[in-house]
């Protein structure tokens, strides 16, 4: 066997340094330069279908957010909010204001009972402005076994955000929110909150925080 | 042979390799929205699936951009092809500033100018201020590193305005001598 060229002796698993190993096959043998041609063809034609089907599912839109695990917890499908269907209707301030929706994805904790007491999603989804909260599938409209997150374009069709490790400054937040309901901040667990039950007609802050009774939402001046 | 072989392979790598970048480049430019029934996080057999509006409907008359939605939000709000409420009932106004700030710690890239005139017309003063970045220009120590993480611009422009792959959006005054504030 000639002394092999060293671009040639690296095969492309990189295990053939036992000099006792019988040459591979391929390895500038007779016929060999096709095979290895040929597999190059089927490694581009492997290449292109897996750019099609990749990119034909382009994967969720940036911005989509998934919240599962209290959807999960109830045997519903995870919800998904898109932001950009959102964004073209109203302004970031409306949600991250005036309903009280933190900045960080994932660090408003939310129930259903909040929504039927019309905070938060249900300022708006109340059949009036939006649909209303009888229509389940339409926001818990994911699949199964997603778990909680934001997609962005930047870093793979589905990236999570690691919500709870990161610092956060607490300070300051939800001030348009608390001053629509008198509740504890966000992020506290508020049993009443998330046990109001649909049937109770809402009533004292509840009530002031329905549509029909609107709160005026003058932006709150910083100091 | 075996040096005829390796021409072969490393020809055919490049090809593999252009055609997958025209491609990647192609679809991305023909069609950057997927559908909801695709998108890897909507449930197919969802009945009240077809009753969402699907992206490329909402999106594609918008402005263009790279990354993100495919869509220059900015230049939408700004030509108004999109009028989003500045309040839940659409009534009041809102407080905008028109106040660049220069961030020059950028190492070799250009510096950093971030618009309040940019934008005030989509978010609250207390969207920023103060539990991400302080109201005084400069008390905020901002890295790169730390918006990849998500902290500081990296709330937003991580996966819902437009991505960190676009440096040349904020990354855009050319460093001199001299600079304003």
């Amino acid at each position: 066997m000639a002394p092999r060229k060293p671009f040639a002796a690296l095969p492309p698993g990189g295990k053939n340094d036992d000099p006792s190993s019988p040459p591979r096959a391929c390895a500038g043998r007779q016929g060999g330069g096709h095979a290895r041609i040929a597999a190059a063809r089927r490694a581009i034609g492997v290449g292109v279908l897996a750019c099609v089907l990749g990119l034909s599912s382009a994967g969720a839109e940036h911005g989509d957010v998934v919240r599962s695990r209290r959807a999960t917890a109830g045997n519903m499908a995870p919800v998904v909010f898109p932001h950009w269907f959102h964004r073209i209707r109203f302004q970031c301030r409306v949600c991250h204001a005036e309903l009280g929706f933190q900045m960080r994805v994932g660090a408003t904790e939310l129930g259903m009972g909040d929504l039927v007491a019309g905070r938060y999603c249900g300022r708006c989804h109340n059949g009036e402005i939006a649909w209303g909260l009888a229509s389940c599938g339409l926001c818990h409209s994911g699949r199964e076994g997603l778990p909680d997150g934001i997609a962005s374009w930047a870093f793979g069709p589905y990236f999570i955000e690691a919500v709870p490790e990161l610092p956060f400054r607490e300070t300051g937040h939800r001030e348009g929110g608390a001053a629509a309901s008198s509740e504890p901040p966000a992020g506290t667990p508020s049993p009443t909150a998330v046990a109001a039950p649909a049937s109770t007609p809402p009533s004292g802050p509840e009530a002031a925080a329905r549509p029909e009774n609107p709160v005026p939402v003058t932006p709150t001046p910083k100091p | 042979m075996g040096r005829r072989v390796s021409f072969w392979t490393a020809r055919a790598g490049r090809h593999a390799a252009w055609g997958a970048l025209v491609l990647i480049a192609g679809v991305a430019v023909a069609a950057p929205w997927g559908r909801l029934e695709d998108d890897g996080i909507h449930d197919r057999n969802n009945p009240g699936l077809p009753m969402l509006q699907q992206p490329a409907d909402a999106l594609s008359p918008l402005p263009p951009a790279k990354g993100g939605n495919g869509v220059d939000w900015r230049v939408a709000l700004e030509s108004g092809a999109i009028s989003p409420r500045p309040t839940l009932d659409g009534a009041g106004s809102v407080k905008t500033l028109d106040l660049d700030i220069l961030m020059k710690r950028t190492g070799q890239m250009p510096w950093v100018r971030f618009s309040h005139a940019i934008h005030t017309p989509w978010l609250d003063c207390s969207n920023c201020h103060e539990q991400i970045f302080a109201t005084k220009a400069g008390e905020t120590p901002v890295s790169m590193a730390q918006i990849l993480e998500g902290r500081f611009c990296g709330v937003c422009h991580r996966s819902v305005a437009f991505p960190v792959t676009e440096c040349d959006r904020c990354h855009r005054e050319a460093q001199t001598a001299a600079g304003t504030k």
